[in-house]
């Protein structure tokens, strides 16, 4: 008993200051994020009409009790595809960084453990691709491999391994001259292990909370090259394409740009808030010791 | 002091590139030691003694720069010649290490059951359950209350002196021949220096391991070795059994270094000598004696020849004017 009230207030004492302030600044973007994610999961199974089908009659219309959101150039239904487009937009903007971060992780974690010639030839590799414009090297992923939700995910995914590399191999550099390295070393722990048991452990905090920050970027970029007409192809909604739709009618239905934009603007700050929120709890500077 | 060594070191050196070119952190260093029996290395700071140490054991040549020379042989295998499969089963089986700071040592994400059973698992074979077990037995034998729940907690949740048994507990758990204190005690409070020192000499003793204490407390060497080498500027400049060492110091820096200890018989506030100048650079070297520039008994040879490590008896020394011998 005394033990855990100790702890408890050990705990409390350095983290209630932010904690109190963060409330409604955790729960709002974090709420929305949960409805988003839900939607997107359930969208088959709660009546939602085709979000393909067209109504050409009833085109542009603003929101009504029988289309809540309006519907756009076509007549489709604007809350259908705003929630089968969060599909499009969660799954690109999950996987991409995923496979970056996957890739990027991997490069970095070895520059960064092995120093060397491994160490120069992946930092090079970092520059080159950093070099590039990030949205022309997307389109030109894109434009050679076809449309496609997976040649997007791979092209965006491609686009993220450099940031994931460099925040890997910076924390890599950190926790790879601590004694318990060489602690690990000297029980016989190959490099493999070490890698994997002492310092990509240490790594995960830091690089969850930048991935969150990453999935923001993704789905911005996403809908660029979608508002590009290079993004996910044409029958499947995605927020970014519906918002490259609804740009030719601003003047006289606005609303079939503004909300697929609001949607965007939303998720991406809830995400930041969010990742932000999980950088300063998993902060090593604070969590440390 | 006739048994076979367990360790014997010739002649090692180990350099680091830098941009002010070679730095020699140690130059030279040989020595020996024989199961069961403690050696104290001491020296000031960058003396060149936990480089010597780690040199020893494969932990400073992972980086690029370095040129570790010398000859390592433990239990009659060169570790520098094994394989790195066979070097780590001698590392992790027979050789074990505390580091100074227990703060950088464990891993701050893994619980300190696993990180004592780890060694076990790696080179015992013992599974989880098994490995989970030992590391619970380790930990009360290394003094620590509550083992089972200790075991499960993360190492910030430990004070200093707790996080050094655990790192002691993570050193002996393969029960390894050859214990390596790379200054075990300097990160803690004087109280629990102490508590860590006699668990360290109290587990050599049952285990009949021999013990590297690198200090540079010429104190807690006095207690705890049997034998002495003082280093200096990357050398070992006076080798000896302890009592030796200190009732007839030969070399002048070993006396100043005695000399700059306080005494409880010196009356209160009396100045404590200190050594003059500082250490030499190490990227620049003088042909002569290293020491030779701190030294009241400097002649022109120390300052134009390096003197060798010569031997009277089971005490050596490396001085052209060792001081008098009181015997």
């Amino acid at each position: 008993m005394s033990v855990s009230a100790t702890k408890s207030t050990l705990a409390a004492a350095p983290a209630s200051r932010p904690r109190r302030r963060l409330h409604w600044a955790l729960v709002l973007p974090l709420g929305w994020l949960l409805l988003v994610v839900f939607l997107a999961i359930t969208a088959d199974w709660i009546g939602l009409p085709d979000p393909a089908a067209q109504e050409l009659i009833l085109r542009r219309k603003p929101p009504s009790a029988e289309y809540l959101l309006g519907t756009d150039n076509l007549g489709r239904d604007m809350l259908s595809r705003i929630i089968y487009g969060a599909r499009t937009s969660l799954i690109v903007g999950i996987c991409a960084p995923f496979l970056g971060f996957l890739v990027g992780g991997a490069i970095g974690m070895s520059a960064g453990y092995f120093r060397g010639k491994i160490d120069l030839l992946a930092v090079g590799f970092i520059d080159v691709l950093l070099a590039f414009p990030a949205l022309v090297l997307a389109l030109t992923f894109t434009a050679y491999l076809g449309q496609s939700l997976f040649n997007v995910t791979l092209a965006l995914g491609i686009l993220s391994i450099p940031a994931a590399a460099r925040v890997s191999r910076a924390n890599t550099l950190a926790w790879a001259n601590r004694d318990f390295v060489l602690a690990a070393r000297t029980i016989g722990a190959s490099n493999w292990r070490i890698l994997t048991r002492e310092i990509l452990p240490n790594l995960l905090p830091p690089m969850f909370a930048f991935w969150l920050v990453a999935i923001s970027v993704i789905i911005v970029a996403e809908g660029a090259l979608s508002f590009l007409g290079l993004g996910i192809p044409a029958p499947q909604p995605s927020w970014g394409g519906m918002i490259a739709d609804g740009r030719e009618a601003l003047d006289v239905a606005p609303h079939t740009a503004l909300i697929p934009a609001a949607v965007m603007f939303a998720t991406v700050l809830s995400l930041n808030f969010v990742g932000d929120i999980v950088r300063n709890m998993v902060d090593p500077r604070r969590s440390a010791l | 002091m006739t048994n076979k060594p367990l360790l014997s070191v010739r002649d090692a050196r180990v350099g680091f590139t830098t941009v002010r070119g070679v730095v020699r952190a140690v130059d030279g260093v040989s020595f020996e030691l024989a199961e069961g029996r403690t050696l104290g290395i001491v020296g000031e700071s960058g003396s060149g003694k936990s480089v010597l140490v780690r040199s020893l054991i494969g932990l400073v040549s992972a980086t690029t720069g370095v040129e570790v020379e010398g000859q390592v042989v433990f239990e009659g295998r060169d570790l520098r010649k094994l394989s790195p499969a066979d070097f780590r089963r001698v590392l992790g089986s027979e050789i074990g290490i505390v580091f100074q700071d227990p703060m950088t040592s464990l891993n701050p994400v893994t619980k300190i059951g696993r990180q004592i059973g780890e060694g076990l698992r790696l080179n015992r074979g013992l599974d989880r359950a098994a490995a989970d077990r030992r590391a619970v037995e380790l930990l009360s034998e290394v003094g620590i209350p509550e083992p089972e729940r200790r075991a499960r907690q993360y190492p910030h949740e430990l004070s200093g002196g707790m996080r050094q048994r655990v790192a002691i507990a993570i050193a002996i758990a393969c029960a390894p021949k050859l214990l390596i204190a790379d200054e075990p005690t300097t990160a803690l409070d004087v109280t629990v220096q102490r508590q860590i020192l006699d668990l360290l000499q109290r587990e050599q003793r049952q285990r009949g391991m021999a013990m590297i204490l690198i200090t540079h407390d010429l104190g807690v060497a006095a207690s705890r070795a049997d034998d002495i080498m003082v280093m200096y500027a990357g050398r070992a400049v006076e080798a000896a059994s302890t009592r030796e060492i200190f009732r007839t110091p030969r070399m002048p820096y070993t006396e100043a270094l005695l000399r700059s200890l306080p005494r409880l018989s010196d009356r209160t506030h009396t100045r404590l000598t200190a050594i003059p100048g500082r250490p030499p650079d190490l990227a620049r070297r003088t042909g002569g004696c290293a020491f030779a520039p701190r030294c009241s008994y400097r002649t022109e040879r120390c300052d134009a020849e390096q003197p060798m490590l010569t031997r009277e008896g089971g005490h050596g020394f490396s001085c052209f004017h060792p001081l008098a011998n009181g015997a």
